[in-house]
């Protein structure tokens, strides 16, 4: 190598070594790294809109208003420590312009709203103020959305939303009362706009806290409930009248309830209204069938019916509760049935409920006595309202009153009420000497049959044709009712004939053998 | 005469200064005549006297001759012309990375030449190396208590047995061993690193230095020391020998516990052998080491009444038997270790190294370090394995080439004990496993680099690049095994308490990282004597950014992307080096500035990849479900997931350093080295949490900033999890930023002196200062690394101050009587005691950041017994009506003696046996962990709270114990006897 490029050489290692020092002391000062720390940057912003939510659907929407100089606070997340505090401006906007970036509580100064309103909503209140992006937040104020039992503990004049099930529609009773449910209790609303409001619709109230005949319920001052959604119609509890006379402490009051069965111990009407005292053994209940809900309870709606109700509990404001159904799906009445055998040996003038067999038709004598059997025996109806429709063999209920005709005891001013067809049953086999005596009674009104009974003796009666007829065991008296157009020229002495008919006491401790048709009369 | 003249001569002249490669040296010379003309055609023939290889020249016009790219060691020179008498200089010491200049004068004669003169070739004390060159007496003579090759940083005043050095932790320096870096697979939550160097036995090195501030631009990838070894190679003649020792039973004693009955036999023992395989060409050498080692130790519970308490509940209410911890545990280690190398020398001018290296151990019960709980039942197992090839080329005068190729592998497991960390506040009673095990590391790696040598003359120009693959497998998470507080053993007994535990998918990170390097340097001799060393190396880092999974939450969030949070894939490290050598001969000046920059330490690209939002972090703070076992979610439900980004702009540890080196041989043997240092590293990872909340809540009753809602049970003391976050959808969101640093300056005074086979000594003294404002260096838990003033203290930085590394004053004294029979060798160390800052108990977190342990006192001397402790800690006194300064309160001093009686008393046959007996540890101090917290929050008081004033009363109480021992750590004095049988 020549000595000048050697020269050279060393000018640029001396170059280098200026160069490498220059770089190692700069390397030797400072700190290069301090400034290389990654932190969240900047800030985040954050707007909304302060409103009052008039129909507590916790969103901005028709009807609600912007509210102005509600305080708006930012909390840092997790503490109650207070990071910024705006207040809305008159269009309800409001805006936090720059946030360091991190998770936020927005809270609302409550000394801002007064004390009729709360913090109804605040869209997200636990806020991520994330950079580059605006976090929108919506604070709505209104009153409070209660649960009836929040609602029930409400001082009166308190103004609040419920959201409850509608247990009734707005026309049912013919006032504004809609009865509200949830699964913290039942409550009235009075006073609701008209609106279209079925039971089981899920509605929401708006309305003040107030009293009725000593109850809370919310005063809608004629608005009209916001139907939510179509809900379940929850079940009615099951009560006892002494229970639901009492709402069980007033824990039910306007309460959905049934009272699955109690006797009807009285009915009257007042102020048109029909109330029907009931009572299943531990209390009487006023059932009110009110009088613009356009009731037909029926016919057995009668004292000694049995009676299942459905319906709401209503304060009469003296310390009990009245059961009103809502309709007659509310409502079944069961009448109390007893046997033949029971009617007849219950007490004279008792109203019997008796389900037979009828043996004859309506006017079949001429008279409206019906004869009907079951399996404990037979009985005569007398004054069978007046049904033409009632053939032998019907099944058939007879209500009426257990009198006594000719001695023997029969159920008079009977109601019919058909149940349905079956079949006459056979006719029991006896003696002659048997029907005079009804077998001891025991055969009263029956359906029987003779045989073999020759005619001893005839007579024209102003009932009819009576032939004594005699089997051999002792005579009895056919009697061939005038009404029934029978063709007694064969009936002569000496006659023997076959026949069915019905025992009808003689009023002289016999009994007459009563073909009910021609075809009742076989002669041999 | 003439001998003599040309001894001196060669005496006069001799020196050695940089030569061009980092593992070779490099002899030059110039031959001239009587009157000092150069002479040319002189045959100058260079012979390694361990292996007798040669190596052979002809001097030029200019009388000059130089081999290049020599194997560190002794060497014989010949020199012989026609007409001139033939000169042979004995004892040329050639030494890695240096070049020695060898001046021969021949004297003509008449032939036939009938005799050659021998000179002995003057060792010059001043050219052997820096300050840093660990002589023969620290290589093998001195006692050693591990054997292994890291052990060597405790003899230097600079560094301690974990290589940490100047101000930094030691896995910020490596070991480069043949050339050729190599790294274990670290456990970087640990305070040091265990075993860094296991598959490199002490006595596998024949030479080796700690670099502090490599210049040669080869050394590159440690931001801290560098220790650089050469291995033993094959001997020209068969060499083997044997040793062992053994201790146990009476020979191990303490007086800080007793061991009694503790079984505690340790045995070490080895194999080596070397020779040639072709004479002249061909050499091998072999070793294998293997040691079990039982090391009692004190108690990890101190017996105090409450630990008695504690150990009675565990027992009687939940059948859990911790006894054990109330008796001296026992250190257990296996170790085995082995190397292979053959050296060929084919041609002139080539020769090929192929070297192996395996380490295995397994420990139970390891010892974790300082600030680490001493658990029982743990286990620990590691695999090193190194693979090694070189290719050296003389291809002339002028250009010579080294070619390197390496493996490694490296494996650390560590699984827990039965128990989880468990501490009572007011105890202090702590046991179980630390959080910060377990964990799975391992690493592969393969490295090539290729080096050009150019010698032009004044100019020796080297050019090279270099190529690292590393594949890297991480299964870690810091507190997977969770965590107990409890206030007392009454709350205990209760189960109320604080749990933490770190939940999720399985925490593993496996990803390559990828370093390309190339280099430039000249050493530039204008004068004899003078000489200038620059050079640039320039490497290109990628970082595996491609492995993280994109936590989309925290984008929305905050518009950070935990993916690409560095703002390159690529980190560019351009590193200058510059050094200046003034060599007189009897004295040197070196002055040396360099900048070295660090890889990316695993600990921070795994938990990058790994804390990806897919583990999260639940807490219970109440009456818990279960102890030991993990309490339900309904008692510890989960806070939310924990996140890691790197700071913008990040890029692994740079130094820079500075350093000037006076040398002088003071005749007689003595050898005296001043030195003065200054290093600052910079882009330190620390740890921000960027999901604290963005403003203090509250105060405490010193002004202390707290950080959401604290709540009291007993004497714990708990921030609110939902309350001190900025996003709640979170827990600690870590951004490890690179803007930590670390200074540091040292004077180093090192006196070594060798007076024939007598006495060899050396001594050194090291004052320093370390600052800094890294609370990472340390490792542990996260939490520990957060600065407990995120909003500054006084518009400062808290966390500035001094390091957790500052040890002011260190002194190292080694030295050796030979009195041939029988030998006595000893070392002493003395340092400056650990720095520590004045807190609490574990469970207070006094300012609610969700860390715990990392908040500094207030010294408030209205506290009832607070200036009681005043006597005994000037520290506290000084700072009274302040918050405590960081680690500015400091242990006692550390004091250890080691020594070594050598007997030779027979030789059998060829084999001389030596017998060996050591005493290690011989002054025992009382190693252990001090107790920091300087309060106690007061169980029997409640937090007062002045929404008003926002400041938040903690009932607090003096801790009479300040300063008093937590957990020791006293491995007491060992006595070992063994033998030593050497064939050669």
């Amino acid at each position: 190598m020549s000595s000048g490029a050697s020269m050279s050489l060393g000018k640029l290692c001396g170059y280098l070594f200026v160069l490498g020092l220059v770089l190692v002391s700069g390397a030797a000062c400072g700190n290069a790294g301090a400034d290389r720390v990654l932190v969240v940057e900047t800030d985040g912003v954050l707007v909304g809109l302060a409103y009052f939510d008039a129909n507590a659907t916790r969103e901005f929407d028709t009807g609600d208003e912007p509210l102005a100089g509600v305080g708006i606070a930012l909390l840092a997340a997790g503490t109650s420590d207070t990071v910024e505090k705006v207040i809305s401006a008159g269009d309800g906007q409001f805006s936090f312009p720059a946030i360091p970036v991190g998770s936020y509580e927005v809270v609302v100064d409550t000394a801002t709203i007064g004390d009729s309103v709360i913090v109804a909503d605040i869209d997200d209140a636990e806020v991520n103020i994330t950079p580059g992006d605006s976090a929108v937040v919506n604070v709505a104020i209104s009153f409070p959305l209660l649960t009836i039992g929040e609602a029930r503990l409400r001082p009166v004049g308190r103004k609040i939303f419920v959201d409850g099930i509608a247990l009734n529609s707005w026309p049912t009773f013919g006032d504004s009362t809609i009865h509200v449910s949830d699964a913290t209790g039942s409550m009235r609303s009075v006073r609701a706009g008209p609106g279209t409001v079925s039971p089981g619709d899920s509605i929401r109230l708006r309305g003040t806290v107030s009293t009725r005949s000593g109850q809370k319920v919310i005063d809608l001052d004629r608005r009209v409930p916001t139907v939510l959604q179509i809900a379940e119609l929850p079940a009615p509890a099951i009560v006892t009248t002494g229970v639901a006379a009492s709402a069980d402490g007033g824990v039910l009051d306007a309460a959905f309830v049934r009272l699955d069965s109690a006797r009807i111990a009285d009915t009257a009407t007042v102020n048109q209204d029909l109330v029907v005292t009931v009572d299943d053994g531990v209390g009487q209940l006023e059932v009110v069938f009110d009088g613009d809900a356009q009731f037909d309870p029926g016919n057995f709606l009668l004292p000694g019916a049995d009676i299942a109700v459905t319906g709401l509990l209503v304060p009469t404001g003296t310390g009990t509760w009245r059961l009103k159904p809502r309709s007659d799906f509310d409502v079944a009445i069961t009448p109390p049935v007893i046997s033949i055998v029971a009617a007849r040996n219950a007490a004279l003038g008792a109203i019997v409920f008796v389900d037979g067999i009828a043996l004859n038709f309506w006017a079949a004598f001429g008279d409206s006595t019906i004869h009907i059997s079951d399996n404990t025996g037979s009985i005569r109806a007398t004054r069978v309202e007046d049904i033409v429709s009632v053939f032998p063999g019907d099944s058939v209920r007879f209500v009426g009153k257990i009198r006594v005709r000719d001695g023997q005891p029969v159920i008079d001013e009977v109601s019919v009420f058909s149940l349905g067809f079956s079949r006459v049953p056979p006719p029991q086999n006896v003696s002659t000497f048997e029907a005079n005596a009804a077998r001891v009674g025991t055969l009263d009104a029956a359906l029987v049959s003779i045989a073999n009974a020759t005619i001893s003796d005839t007579v024209t009666a102003a009932a009819g044709f009576h032939a004594t007829v005699n089997d051999g065991s002792g005579p009895v008296i056919v009697e061939f009712d005038r009404d029934i157009p029978f063709n007694v020229a064969p009936y002569v002495p000496g006659a023997r004939l076959n026949a069915t008919g019905l025992l009808v006491p003689s009023g002289f401790g016999t009994w007459l053998f009563k073909p009910r048709a021609p075809g009742d009369v076989q002669l041999q | 005469m003439r001998t003599l003249l040309t001894a001196l001569a060669i005496g006069l002249f001799a020196a050695s200064v940089q030569a061009q490669s980092i593992t070779t040296g490099e002899v030059t010379g110039i031959v001239t005549d009587d009157f000092g003309r150069p002479l040319n055609g002189v045959y100058v023939i260079l012979t390694e006297v361990v292996r007798g290889v040669t190596r052979e020249a002809e001097t030029a016009r200019d009388g000059q001759f130089s081999f290049g790219l020599l194997s560190p060691g002794e060497y014989q020179l010949y020199a012989e012309r026609l007409g001139d008498q033939p000169v042979r200089v004995d004892g040329i010491y050639v030494g890695q990375g240096r070049r020695t200049n060898v001046p021969v004068s021949l004297t003509p004669a008449t032939p036939p030449v009938e005799r050659i003169t021998t000179v002995q070739f003057r060792r010059p004390a001043v050219g052997i190396g820096g300050t840093g060159v660990f002589t023969d007496l620290e290589l093998g003579r001195l006692p050693s208590p591990t054997r292994e090759a890291a052990e060597l940083g405790r003899f230097s005043s600079a560094s301690s047995g974990t290589l940490a050095t100047e101000g930094l932790p030691g896995h910020f320096s490596g070991v480069v061993v043949d050339g050729m870096t190599f790294r274990s697979a670290l456990h970087e939550g640990l305070p040091w690193p265990d075993l860094p160097t296991a598959p490199f036995a002490l006595s596998s090195f024949r030479a080796a230095e700690l670099l502090t501030n490599g210049v040669d631009v080869e050394f590159a990838g440690f931001a801290g020391a560098s220790l650089a070894g050469l291995s033993r190679g094959g001997t020209r003649d068969l060499e083997v020998g044997v040793f062992g020792d053994w201790t146990g039973g009476a020979l191990t004693s303490s007086k800080h516990f007793d061991a009694g009955s503790l079984a505690h036999n340790s045995l070490r023992g080895g194999f080596f052998a070397s020779g040639p395989v072709v004479r002249d060409t061909a050499h091998f050498f072999v070793g294998i080491e293997g040691s079990r080692l039982k090391v009692p130790m004190p108690p990890a519970l101190q017996g105090t009444p409450t630990d008695l308490a504690f150990a009675d509940i565990a027992a009687s209410s939940f059948g859990v038997d911790v006894s054990d911890y109330l008796s001296p545990r026992l250190v257990s280690t296996d170790l085995l270790s082995a190397q292979g190398r053959l050296d060929w020398k084919f041609g002139p001018s080539y020769s090929l190294t192929l070297r192996a290296n395996i380490g295995f151990f397994e420990a139970q019960d390891p010892e974790l370090g300082t600030l680490r709980i001493p658990a029982l039942e743990l286990g620990q197992k590691g695999t090193d394995v190194s693979g090694f090839a070189a290719l050296t080329s003389s291809f002339s005068r002028v250009v010579g080439l080294e070619q390197r190729i390496g493996i490694e592998y490296s494996q650390r497991e560590y699984d827990p004990g039965s128990i989880g960390a468990t501490a009572l506040s007011v105890g202090p009673t702590v046991l179980g496993t630390d959080p910060v095990l377990p964990g799975e590391f391992s690493r592969f790696a393969f490295r090539a680099s290729e080096t050009l040598h150019l010698n032009a003359g004044k100019h020796r120009l080297k050019l090279g690049g270099t190529a690292t693959i590393s594949s890297i497998d991480r299964t870690y998470a810091a507190g997977r095994e969770g965590g107990f507080v409890f206030s007392d053993v009454s709350s205990y007994a209760a189960l109320d308490g604080l749990y933490t535990q770190t939940v999720g998918q399985a925490p593993l990170a496996s990803y390559m990282a990828s370093e390309f390097g190339g280099y430039l340097q000249d050493t530039w001799t204008p004068i004899p004597g003078i000489e200038f060393t620059g050079g640039l190396r320039v490497d290109f880092e990628l970082l595996p950014r491609d492995e993280v999974v994109l936590n989309e939450a925290w984008l929305d969030l905050t518009g950070l992307a935990n993916a690409d949070s560095t703002s390159s894939s690529s980190v560019i490290k351009i590193s200058p080096r510059f050094g200046v050598v003034a060599d007189r001969g009897a004295w040197q000046v070196r002055a040396d500035a360099a900048v070295h920059h660090g890889s990316v330490v695993p600990a921070t690209l795994g938990e990058l990849v790994a804390q990806s939002g897919r583990t999260e972090r639940r807490q219970g703070f109440g009456v818990l479900s279960a102890w030991p076992d993990a309490p339900d979610a309904v008692t510890a439900p989960v806070i939310g997931p924990s996140l890691t980004l790197l700071g913008p702009d990040f890029q692994p540890p740079r130094t820079a350093r500075t350093s000037v080196t006076f040398t002088a041989d003071l005749g007689g043997g003595v050898r005296f080295d001043l030195s003065g240092a200054y290093r600052h590293t910079d882009f330190l990872p620390r740890r921000h949490d960027l999901n604290l909340a963005t403003v203090n809540s509250a105060q405490d009753q010193f002004g202390r900033p707290i950080y959401g809602e604290i709540m009291q049970r007993g004497g714990l003391l708990v921030a609110d999890p939902e309350s001190n976050r900025r996003f709640t959808e979170f827990d600690v969101v870590s951004a490890l930023d690179p803007d930590g640093y670390s200074d540091y300056w040292g004077v180093t005074t090192r006196l070594e002196r060798r007076i024939g086979r007598f006495l060899s000594f050396f001594a050194s003294y090291t004052y320093s200062e370390t600052q800094d404002n890294w609370l990472s260096g340390l490792g542990g838990e996260p939490g520990l690394q957060l600065t407990p003033f995120p909003d500054s203290l006084d518009g400062r930085d808290w966390a500035e101050g001094r390091s957790d590394f500052d040890a002011p004053h260190r002194f190292t004294l080694g030295a050796e009587f030979d009195m041939g029979v029988w030998r006595l060798a000893g070392f002493f160390r003395g340092q400056s005691g650990v720095p520590f800052t004045p807190g609490f108990r574990p469970g207070v977190d006094a300012n609610g950041d969700g860390s715990f342990r990392n908040d500094p006192a207030y010294v408030d001397d209205q506290v009832s017994g607070i200036p009681n402790l005043y006597g005994e800690w000037d520290c506290l006194r000084l700072q009274v009506g302040q918050f405590a300064e960081r680690n500015s309160c400091r242990g006692p001093a550390l004091r250890t003696i080691d020594l070594r009686l050598s007997l030779s008393p027979v030789t059998v046959g060829r084999y001389p046996v030596e017998l060996v007996a050591e005493g290690l540890n011989i002054l025992d101090p009382d190693v252990a962990d001090l107790d920091n917290a300087l309060y106690l929050v007061d169980p029997t008081g409640s937090l007062t709270i002045d929404p008003a004033a926002g400041v938040v009363t903690v009932p607090l109480v003096a801790n009479p114990d300040f300063g008093r021992p937590v957990v020791r750590r006293s491995t007491g004095r060992v006595f070992r006897i063994g033998i030593k049988v050497n064939y050669e």
